[in-house]
């Protein structure tokens, strides 16, 4: 399930709603029937609840479509279903509903404020962080990196941080352009080595003596410096930790949306990478 | 404690109830005669202190038993660091150096293990098959879970750990 904040977007739209519906939904039930009490009508506040309790399950809603889970957000139509079960006398009721209703509002803000930017689509990468700065000067040496080298790379990588290195290194052999030569000698060497190393992934075996890695001149353009005198399982290591933070920068100019928003997803798998 | 197959071990905890709550009825029965003319239930009771703990150990340690083959069949060895919440529900064998236990006395022991690539909580849900202390050298099968289950770092749910006399891959 996805949503993005693009405005105009169907799916942005129907978000909104939902969020303006929380407080509406809470605060308006439950002024509604603390009026009809003033006003001398016979009100169960138990039942009054039920604004509250819509509230909360579309609270719920909101914090469920999220990319990153927030779980207390998630555990408030629990509390919902109790102010509903529990009988309760008007005044009591009227104030524990309007204190729930403002934490229901305070809870939304804080889902909007804090797992917004996930919604949005990839945030872009700080200049200032170790993956901005490499971006940076990856971007220095080849400014223009076509869409289908960053789609494929971006499904690549995708595959590789779930867990399915045969699907990963199959998707990695079949790079678009690399026969024909347009591809980056870089980027090419990057698909090289985790279409090798996929392919060898849950082995036992120790590190192979012979294996694709990246060239000494390519060296000054990888995240990582060369370790000095590397053991060779150290050395493996390295250039699949290299790759993959290479096509990870490479998948960030993906332009479709469903696989923009998994390469996000997985930005801590890529913090991860580097050793944040 | 073996039962059939199955090494069947008991919590110190299970084990600190029961012998506290007897000391309680005991002294109880010799003071109370309301207390005595219970102990016909009371000593049952008593004892089911012991033996629940001991039935429901049994239990998870077959069922984790059963799993182990198919865990091992469908495991793929990987480093610690290539771990990431895209592999949730993922079955992995991890091999590395315990660097923490805690809560073993529980039989629900929880391992930081760590490999040259970095380091990964392990949770068990019963107690693990050999006795496990730090700096062991384990390797380690289980599924990638949240930590609190919907939410959270991915972590181990173990179903295997046992020492290995190797140095861990990395």
């Amino acid at each position: 399930m996805t949503t993005t904040e693009c405005t105009g977007s169907p799916g942005a739209r129907a978000v909104r709603y939902y969020e303006a519906a929380v407080p509406i939904i809470a605060f308006g039930v439950t002024g509604a029937g603390i009026l009809f009490w003033s006003a001398g009508y016979p009100v169960d506040f138990q039942y009054v609840s039920i604004g509250c309790t819509i509230s909360s399950f579309i609270l719920a809603y909101l914090a469920w479509i999220r990319p990153r889970k927030d779980i207390v957000a998630l555990s408030t139509p629990i509390y919902g279903i109790v102010f509903l079960a529990a009988p309760i006398e008007a005044a009591a009721g009227a104030v524990l509903q309007l204190l729930y209703a403002a934490g229901l509002t305070v809870l939304l803000f804080r889902l909007k404020h804090r797992f917004s930017g996930e919604m949005s689509g990839p945030a872009p990468l700080s200049p200032d962080e170790p993956l901005g700065k490499y971006q940076g000067r990856l971007l220095a040496d080849m400014p223009t990196i076509s869409p289908e080298i960053a789609r494929a790379a971006a499904r690549v990588f995708i595959r590789f941080a779930e867990g399915e290195y045969e699907e990963s290194g199959r998707l990695a052999s079949a790079l678009p352009g690399g026969a024909e030569g347009t591809v980056p000698a870089l980027i090419a060497q990057a698909f090289a080595i985790i279409s090798y190393q996929a392919g060898r992934m849950g082995e036992k075996e120790p590190a192979p003596d012979d294996y694709p890695t990246f060239s000494a001149a390519q060296h000054h353009l990888l995240f990582s410096p060369a370790p000095d005198n590397p053991d060779p399982e150290k050395d493996y290591s390295f250039q699949l930790d290299n790759a993959l933070i290479l096509l990870y920068v490479v998948a960030l100019g993906c332009t479709e949306k469903e696989l923009q928003l998994n390469i996000d997803r997985l930005r801590p798998f890529a913090r991860r990478l580097i050793g944040e | 404690m073996k039962i059939g197959n199955v090494d069947v071990k008991v919590s110190i905890l299970a084990i600190a109830v029961f012998v506290i709550f007897t000391i309680l009825v005991i002294i109880a029965s010799i003071y109370s005669p309301a207390v005595r003319s219970h102990l016909i239930w009371l000593v049952p009771v008593l004892f089911m202190l012991i033996i629940l703990p001991v039935a429901l150990n049994y239990m998870s340690q077959r069922q984790y038993a059963d799993l182990r083959p198919e865990y091992e069949r469908q495991a793929k060895t990987v480093r610690i660091k290539l771990i990431n919440e895209g592999m949730i529900g993922k079955i992995v064998r991890i091999e590395g150096v315990v660097e923490n236990a805690r809560f073993q006395f529980l039989n629900r022991p929880q391992y930081s293990v760590a490999d040259r690539s970095g380091a990964i909580p392990v949770k068990m849900f019963t107690s693990p098959e050999e006795d496990i202390k730090v700096n062991d050298i384990v390797e380690v099968l289980g599924q990638v879970i949240r930590r609190y289950i919907v939410t959270g770092d991915p972590i181990i749910n173990c179903v295997s750990i046992r020492k290995t006399e190797k140095k861990p891959e990395s």
